[in-house]
């Protein structure tokens, strides 16, 4: 059977690329993104590693952005579909629930990974003024700005797929990402030793200060993005497939 | 038919909702048990990008570490300075605790399991410090406990590292920098020194009026801080009384000499020269205000003669040390560079602290082909302060037949057996020895001597990584340029590709 994949696909970028709201996103975006990269410039005090450290991984302002910006981007994916009544068209369509989930996470990974690709033309500007920024670093932080990415992607889609309501979507999706981020820290602060261990192997913060940001890629750390991005759309798709029994 | 075909309809959702429910809960179990595999060090690897290769093992210590014959335990108690420098000394240390803790992670790795990995942090995990303090004698934080069975080590963060702390100008306060990284040697001995069979003993003469290894009062002159500090290194430490003629045990691999107040005589002097003989270390430290001609024929044999007098800052030259008492302690930021004593302790750019000694030169009748190592020098602002014939103080004041110039205070010989002479014993003392990072260099010149004579010293020799860091040093006019460029700029060429896209899409 020839899938429809493609132009799922292309139909997603296409709502998504071609929306005036996009690009009013990315200007936002990258106003925060360029105040974030200045104020990480100051505080690592000209050297360009510890810098892209902060930029990528080790300040406020990349998990501000990092937390709320996939959330804004999925809330409308399905829940938009479903009360425009697009998605009941959809679904009856000669398309597998899979490919559906699947074109909708892709299309939204692309225009976020969109969103953060100008980011690297900042790093590259201090070229101009006689930096070297390390090329294993930016590698491994753009890796690992994509895994997260697509993890909180695939989140925010579930979330979508389970309610017809943007805002509702949108905020259940902040508040397990914010959960999700801060529980690790929150109990490794405060000192439960046997959750220590078991929350720090999924803490996205310490995926990134003690390896992605270092320029070290981790496999196992590596297993755990695509695995639990896997599961979360596997759980999409069943969840979309679920509409059909109610 | 519509109450069957309801009831058809019901179950069908039933039996929808809970193969999802299913599915869902195989695909988490799946999840976990491949999360939980591939974090076994066994399958689990780390890509290392970083231009130094900073966290790449040399093929010698993954060979190490693939043969440990049994667990070492490897505890790393870390955390910066609590009180926030302003040189940047506290982020030059969190950059070294990131660096320690990513090695010791790919030592996990390449041990497939057999070295187990903990990391406490100084202030979150205060229980479990202090537990360490009282069974494993951890003297201090920044500080990796290597356990096999019963044998220990401890490596301090300093040996790992080179930071700059910016304390040793004479001129202020310098900015603090993480100069280089030098992990794998240090630990890797250590791994090997733990798997060792043989606890080294360490030795230190009683009697004589000497400070005793019981003796922990902070204000006393007592080295019982410095055998807790030793017993932490992994080393047996024993009293030894060689009053009587007997010899040194054979088991005994350095003995120290640290400031008796009265002479030795001929017989200890003579075990001590027997064990130097047999190819074991000796660690000197006699007090410069003791007459003591059988210890200075010893000291003789092995090329040391020590000046009769006591190191004081001329009166003219010191500043702001008026009194005599603090006049014969000495701040010392001179260390040789290149031996392995020394060396860890000159790169980092901190002060040792010396009291009551004097001055060691070459003995005219020493072999031509033997070779002393200046350890440590005195600044040149002192001068020798003759003492009297029963060893009294001197006036304080420097006459005309006493010179100024830098002394060495601190020796190493190698060869044929290594031995280490300083020309004091107080900075081996509880009051100067230290614990708190930050404090003087005391520790690291005790410990690096022992660990030296016993031959611990590193058993594997890794290039230090020099940090490259690229710096960026922007003109006011080129920072608001740059600004302009991520603030301005580019925020409008993103509404400005907006703008065209909508433009032609209303087209």
């Amino acid at each position: 059977m020839k899938t429809a994949l493609p132009s799922l696909l292309w139909r997603e970028v296409e709502s998504l690329f071609f929306a005036p709201l996009a690009y009013i996103v990315l200007t936002i975006f990258l106003f925060l993104s360029g105040f974030s990269f200045v104020k990480a410039l100051g505080e690592g005090a000209g050297e360009v590693g510890r810098t892209v450290e902060i930029f990528l991984g080790g300040g406020h302002w990349f998990w501000l952005c990092m937390l709320l910006l996939p959330p804004l981007i999925t809330m409308r994916l399905v829940a938009e579909e479903r009360r425009s009544g697009q998605l009941e068209v959809l679904l009856t369509a000669p398309v597998r629930d899979g490919e559906v989930v699947l074109a909708k996470f892709l299309g939204a990974l692309i225009f976020q990974c969109f969103l953060w690709a100008p980011t690297l033309l900042h790093i590259l500007l201090l070229r101009n003024y006689g930096a070297l920024p390390a090329v294993g670093q930016l590698v491994t932080s753009y890796v690992g700005l994509t895994c997260v990415l697509a993890l909180l992607t695939s989140v925010g889609l579930v979330f979508s797929i389970l309610t017809s309501n943007q805002i509702v979507a949108a905020a259940a999706s902040t508040t397990f990402n914010l959960v999700f981020f801060a529980l690790p820290i929150a109990i490794d602060e405060i000192g439960i030793d046997w959750l220590v261990s078991p929350l720090r192997s999924v803490s996205m913060f310490e995926h990134f200060t003690s390896g992605f940001s270092k320029g070290v890629l981790d496999s196992s750390v590596l297993v755990f993005y695509a695995s639990a991005t896997l599961a979360m759309l596997v759980v999409a798709t069943r969840s979309l497939e679920a509409r059909k029994w109610r | 038919m519509a109450l069957s075909g309801g009831g058809f309809g019901r179950g069908r959702r039933f039996a929808g909702v809970l193969e999802g429910l299913a599915t869902c809960a195989v695909v988490f179990v799946f999840v976990g048990a491949l999360l939980y595999a591939t974090s076994r060090p066994s399958v689990r690897t780390l890509v290392d990008l970083t231009p130094e290769a900073l966290y790449t093992l040399t093929p010698q210590t993954k060979q190490v570490l693939a043969q440990l014959p049994q667990t070492v335990e490897v505890t790393a108690v870390l955390g910066p300075e609590s009180e926030a420098f302003a040189n940047g000394l506290v982020a030059a240390q969190s950059e070294a605790i990131d660096y320690l803790v990513t090695l010791l992670r790919e030592y996990e790795l390449a041990s497939g399991g057999r070295l187990k990995l903990r990391l406490l942090d100084r202030f979150a995990d205060l229980g479990a410090v202090e537990t360490m303090r009282l069974e494993e004698g951890i003297t201090r934080s920044n500080v990796v406990m290597l356990k096999a069975g019963t044998r220990k080590r401890h490596v301090f963060l300093e040996e790992l590292v080179t930071i700059n702390r910016g304390f040793g100008d004479a001129g202020g306060l310098q900015p603090a920098e993480l100069v280089s990284v030098h992990g794998e040697g240090p630990l890797t001995s250590a791994v090997l020194s733990v798997m060792d069979e043989k606890q080294p003993v360490l030795g230190v003469l009683s009697g004589f009026g000497a400070g005793e290894i019981t003796d922990y009062d902070p204000w006393d002159w007592g080295y019982g801080t410095l055998a807790e500090a030793a017993r932490g290194q992994g080393f047996e430490v024993r009293a030894l009384d060689l009053v009587g003629g007997q010899g040194v045990p054979e088991d005994v691999d350095v003995v120290l000499v640290a400031g008796p107040r009265a002479p030795l005589g001929a017989d200890v002097v003579a075990s001590l020269q027997a064990h130097h003989d047999a190819g074991r270390g000796l660690f000197l430290a006699p007090d410069p205000r003791v007459s003591d001609p059988d210890l200075d024929s010893l000291l003789a044999r092995l090329g040391v003669v020590r000046e009769r007098s006591l190191l004081m800052t001329d009166p003219q030259l010191a500043q702001g040390f008026s009194s005599a008492q603090e006049r014969m302690h000495h701040y010392i930021r001179r260390f040789d560079a290149q031996h392995p004593i020394s060396a860890p302790i000159s790169r980092q750019g901190v002060l040792a602290r010396f009291a009551f000694c004097s001055g060691l030169t070459r003995h005219s009748g020493a072999p031509p082909e033997l070779v002393l190592h200046p350890l440590v020098e005195s600044r040149v602002e002192v001068f020798g302060d003759r003492l009297g014939t029963q060893g009294q103080l001197g006036d304080g004041r420097r006459d005309a037949t006493e010179q100024t110039y830098a002394r060495v205070i601190m020796v190493a010989i190698d060869s044929p057996t290594r031995s280490v002479i300083a020309s004091g014993a107080s900075f081996l003392g509880n009051p100067l020895l230290g614990f708190a990072e930050g404090g003087p260099a005391n520790m690291d010149l005790a410990l690096g001597s022992i660990n030296w004579l016993a031959e611990r010293d590193a058993a594997l020799e890794v290039r230090p990584r020099e940090l490259f860091e690229s710096r960026v040093e922007l003109t006011e006019f080129e920072a608001g340029t740059l600004t302009l460029y991520v603030l301005l700029a580019m925020p409008l060429a993103g509404a400005l590709l907006g703008l065209i896209v909508w433009w032609s899409r209303r087209r």
